[in-house]
């Protein structure tokens, strides 16, 4: 052995563990080298440091602890034991876990959508509001060009006759068969004729009523659907309407006896009360509660204000309770509101004003004449009604005879407006 | 410590015929005959593991932690070494992941408060002021050596306390610790020298 392969069998000697012929060739080696010896008191004194070293034992309770662990499952099972167990301590700090989860989601998350929501829902109206100024960037509110020249066409009397041949056939046609301005309607615009629930009217509480009746088909019963030309319009209002027509001038006095027509009117309604169903309660019953609030909302009263909730709530009441008694008798005729201009607008000057308003209120106008009154129909989505209906009175410059709500589709309100001319 | 020439653990063709019958016992489902080796060579694991992690509790749990891995995995067990070598390799994985694992280094540092503090030999340490009698000077000297020892052993790398503690505690042959560690037995060597000289210089001033 060498040198270093002696130094390094000095800690088997040491411990005694080389074998005979080892253990001699480093006696002999130590016998010749003091460092040796030195080297080897080193060792030993390090083996010695490792003697003075306490034993380790285990712990008593070492057995258990691994019985303990070997109870312990592994795989799937193991995971559900780690996470659930025990049962007592775990479960109920994973609730608590899981409430205080749920309260940070609701206080924090849910503000956080409403409040986005919010902000959506504004820009949305403000496109919206936006939509109208450009008439033409609002496609699916304005009628097809193709339907509107269709439903002109239809309006339109025949480019034979002239116009005053039009208005002189209106009023021969009034003076035999006593019809309403509504009935006009129906003739002019004969595929909104069944759908026709209330026409003209300025009292307060007028197009409420009228949807109201109509809808109860009791006091006011509804125009059959095989006869579109028979109109839903109640006693009520065609005394209300024979009040201002009275009044209106020579013209108009010159006409056969109003009341004689409305009372054979009546009588023939009373007639067709029997029947099971009529075009005007199917209108009213497409959405009658819509055209209720509207009309009663923005229609006009005597004074040529808008009715208060309460007062509106109150007319109601009134009209159902005569409905329910039977005892329905038209009412005294109300004045006719007659909203005084400055000065009144031409015909063109009105109709060019109606149709630039409803230009920007994305609305559809068919404009007609009878007898003295414009009649306008106007389809416009419900929710620009009471703005149109303001941006015409803050004109000042019409005199609107009366106007009703007569169809309510989807959110679109068909609104008959009656000027003087 | 079991140092005596020829006194090689394991290797003793008795207890190695009484450990095989042992284990086919556990195989076939005997939990006392599992106990009876659990008794048999927990001393020694818990020291190998105390001795290499230089903690109890970390040493002791290592233990623990292998004779699990021997009782799942003892269908593995051929039987080509002897159960005590298949064991002290389990125990020298163990303490090997144990003592790489960030956790187990983390939760070193913290204290057990339901466990009594234990020195790094398993001894419950005085957390009270000493008592009226001060030990005696030779105890005194042999716990500091203890200690300055097991420090110095601390500072070695892993490996080399475990073939520290194999070959110069534990009294292990090469062959053995080859047979454990998987490391040919000429690195064990070459190791065990740089291990034993870093280990003689830092205990120069005790040892001199």
């Amino acid at each position: 052995m060498n040198d270093r392969e002696i130094r390094e069998s000095l800690h088997d000697y040491a411990r005694g563990l080389l074998g005979e012929k080892e253990r001699r060739e480093v006696e002999r080696a130590l016998a010749a080298s003091a460092s040796l010896k030195k080297e080897l008191e080193r060792v030993r004194a390090y083996y010695g440091a490792l003697d003075e070293m306490e034993p380790v034992r285990a712990s008593r309770d070492f057995l258990e602890k691994v019985h303990e662990k070997l109870q312990h499952r592994t795989g799937a099972a193991g995971l559900v034991e780690k996470i659930f167990f025990p049962l007592y301590v775990k479960v109920p700090l994973e609730l608590l876990g899981v409430a205080a989860t749920v309260l940070v989601v609701v206080f924090l998350y849910v503000p956080y959508l409403t409040q986005k929501q919010q902000q959506e829902t504004m820009r949305q109206q403000a496109t919206e509001e936006d939509v109208p100024k450009p008439a033409a960037s609002a496609p699916a509110e304005t009628p097809p060009p193709a339907a509107m020249a269709q439903q002109e066409e239809k309006t339109r009397v025949s480019p034979a006759k002239a116009p005053s041949e039009q208005f002189a056939a209106a009023k021969a046609k009034r003076s035999t068969k006593p019809e309403t301005h509504a009935q006009d309607f129906a003739e002019a615009m004969p595929e909104q004729a069944p759908s026709v629930a209330v026409a003209g009217k300025q009292s307060a509480g007028f197009g409420g009523s009228m949807a109201d009746k109509s809808s109860r088909g009791s006091a006011a019963p509804p125009a059959p659907a095989g006869a579109p030309k028979e109109l839903a319009l109640s006693e009520k209002d065609e005394a209300r309407k024979a009040a201002p027509e009275a009044a209106e001038g020579e013209a108009r006095s010159a006409m056969p006896s109003r009341t004689a027509g409305l009372e054979a009117e009546k009588s023939k309604r009373e007639e067709l009360s029997a029947r099971p169903s009529g075009a005007g309660a199917a209108i009213a019953e497409s959405n009658p509660r819509q055209v209720r609030e509207i009309v009663a909302q923005y229609a006009f009263n005597s004074a040529g204000e808008a009715p208060q909730p309460a007062q509106y709530e109150k007319m109601r009441m009134a009209e159902a309770k005569k409905s329910i008694s039977g005892n329905y008798a038209a009412p005294a005729a109300a004045p006719a509101p007659e909203m005084k201009a400055d000065r009144l607008m031409a015909k063109e000057d009105q109709e060019g004003f109606i149709n630039a308003v409803a230009s920007k209120f994305n609305a559809g106008v068919q404009s007609r004449d009878s007898g003295d009154l414009r009649i306008y129909s106007i389809t416009i989505p419900s929710r620009y009604v009471p703005s149109f209906l303001d941006s015409l009175r803050a004109k000042g410059a019409l005199t609107i005879s009366g106007y009703a709500a007569v169809k309510a589709i989807a959110d679109k309100v068909t609104v008959i407006l009656k000027t003087s001319r | 410590m079991n140092r005596a020439a020829g006194e090689q653990p394991g290797l003793h063709p008795a207890q190695d015929e009484e450990d095989l019958r042992l284990v086919e016992n556990v195989r076939q489902g005997d939990r006392i005959s599992f106990d009876r080796l659990v008794l048999k060579y927990r001393d020694r694991i818990v020291m190998l593991c105390v001795r290499t992690l230089g903690d109890f509790q970390e040493g002791e749990d290592a233990a623990q932690e292998t004779f699990v891995k021997a009782y799942r995995s003892i269908g593995g067990f051929r039987g080509r070494a002897s159960f005590s070598t298949w064991l002290y390799r389990i125990a020298v994985n163990t303490c090997r992941n144990q003592g790489q694992s960030w956790w187990n280094r983390a939760w070193r540092t913290a204290l057990h408060l339901d466990k009594p503090a234990v020195d790094g030999e398993g001894n419950e340490m005085q957390t009270e002021l000493a008592g009226d009698d001060p030990p005696a000077s030779a105890e005194l000297d042999r716990k500091r050596t203890g200690e300055a020892i097991r420090a110095a052993i601390k500072k070695l790398p892993l490996i080399h306390r475990q073939l520290i503690v194999l070959r110069d505690i534990e009294g292990k042959s090469y062959e053995e610790i080859e047979g454990i560690t998987g490391v040919p037995a000429g690195t064990v060597k070459s190791r065990l020298a740089r291990a034993r000289a870093a280990l003689q210089n830092d205990l120069k001033g005790l040892l001199a």
